[in-house]
């Protein structure tokens, strides 16, 4: 990726949701919460969810981390409110595997395709998977 | 204020023989708190492992003190010297300590090869930490013997490639000159240290009595790792996280950090071009 086109997909995508983070904020109460940590990088969040009737009914997250993961967290977030454990682990199951150019995923999500695009920013693939990774890891292994 | 490589290995052997691990604060400028060092060291101190520079702030740490210090209680000491062995002259006379290691990578070798020096007053102490083949002297049923160091530390095929490899990059810094690459990177830590003074919104991490090759930083509101990928489009490159170094990072209230560090075929030309990167990237995140 040449540098112009990174400025680009950083002015256009990634500052605007780095700045005005969707649900960025510790909440006073969450039916239950969980860590995303990069413990190579340092990158850590704290994603807190409510649950209503069988789904998640709302999601805040908050932490420290680069402009990458929290904007991919943010659009995380937005993306996973009002569905059930099932739609969840499908859903973050698709993103990772999106991620990987051998694997193309035509989600219907715009936000979702950036950031899988993001793939050719060398070495930050990671940043990108952070949030859905932990998602995924927790989803698959535990109920609402 | 240690590499992981040198705290992780104490820290398990303190937890599996219940050894009391003391760590020796730093100050707010990344120097070793040696007043705290003094009152840590007593007769139950077994040993002291320190490192010859810190690889997050670069701090040269006062080895001629740390090591008197130790000395004058007969304790054994461990030095560190992978950030320093490729321009500092060590060994374990000169530096007045038990151990040196050092690692390939950090000096123009190959990865998965290192050093261990070891003072002739422990070599006979020296026993295999793994077994296999290559290590042996005798083998009977009943008992095994082993050659003497450093032939009983080298279990299983030798890393044959990675030793020809270390020993190509040691006569090469060997033909260029120690002294003139540490005139060099102090030379280039100098500039740096001027000129990045003057990015605004810049911090740079610790600012130690003495310190060679490495400059942490951090730029207001943008992530070491946002600095990284961008500095990366200009050709600049440069490390950006906890550099396995989480306890000193926290020490410092701080999460990540963007590492540069120098090498003998680094310029000032370079700098400049590192700075107007940074100035060039603060303008563009505002």
């Amino acid at each position: 990726m040449k540098k112009q086109k990174l400025q680009q997909l950083y002015k256009n995508e990634i500052l605007p949701e780095n700045e005005n983070p969707y649900h960025f904020q510790e909440p006073l109460e969450a039916s239950f919460s969980i860590e995303a940590y990069n413990s190579m990088c340092g990158d850590k969040y704290t994603l807190y969810f409510d649950t209503c009737e069988g789904q998640i009914s709302s999601v805040y997250f908050y932490g420290i981390g680069c402009a990458l993961s929290k904007a991919s967290i943010s659009i995380m977030c937005k993306n996973i409110e009002n569905l059930n454990v099932e739609d969840i682990t499908d859903l973050s199951n698709k993103f990772i595997l999106g991620i990987n150019p051998e694997h193309p995923n035509n989600d219907s999500n715009k936000k979702i395709q950036m950031l899988q695009k993001l793939i050719d920013l060398d070495g930050r693939e990671d940043c990108i998977k952070l949030g859905w990774e932990t998602l995924k890891n927790h989803f698959e292994n535990n109920e609402l | 204020m240690e590499h992981h490589a040198n705290f992780i290995p104490w820290q398990m052997l303190a937890k599996k023989y219940q050894i009391e691990l003391r760590i020796v604060p730093m100050n707010k400028d990344g120097d070793l708190d040696l007043t705290e060092l003094k009152s840590l060291i007593d007769h139950k101190t077994q040993l002291l492992a320190v490192s010859h520079i810190s690889n997050t702030i670069g701090t040269i740490h006062p080895l001629d003190e740390i090591t008197g210090l130790a000395k004058n209680k007969k304790i054994p000491i461990l030095i560190d010297a992978a950030q320093s062995a490729c321009h500092f002259e060590i060994g374990v006379d000169s530096l007045n300590c038990d151990f040196i290691t050092f690692s390939g990578h950090k000096m123009f070798g190959p990865f998965g090869v290192g050093i261990l020096q070891v003072s002739e007053k422990y070599l006979g102490d020296m026993t295999p930490f793994n077994l296999g083949g290559g290590i042996i002297k005798d083998v009977q049923i009943g008992k095994t013997s082993f050659l003497n160091f450093p032939h009983n530390l080298d279990a299983g095929t030798p890393n044959v490639s990675g030793v020809i490899g270390l020993s190509a990059a040691l006569k090469l810094i060997s033909k260029i000159g120690k002294s003139d690459m540490e005139s060099h990177l102090n030379n280039l830590t100098l500039f740096a240290l001027d000129q990045l003074s003057q990015v605004p919104g810049i911090e740079i991490i610790g600012n130690p009595k003495k310190r060679i090759g490495i400059i942490s930083f951090n730029l207001k509101n943008i992530h070491p790792h946002d600095i990284a990928s961008f500095l990366n489009k200009d050709g600049i490159a440069l490390r950006a996280g906890m550099h396995c170094t989480q306890p000193l990072l926290r020490s410092l209230g701080l999460h990540a950090t963007a590492r540069i560090s120098f090498s003998i075929y680094n310029t000032e030309k370079e700098i400049n071009k590192l700075i107007l990167s940074l100035k060039d990237l603060i303008k563009f995140w505002s």
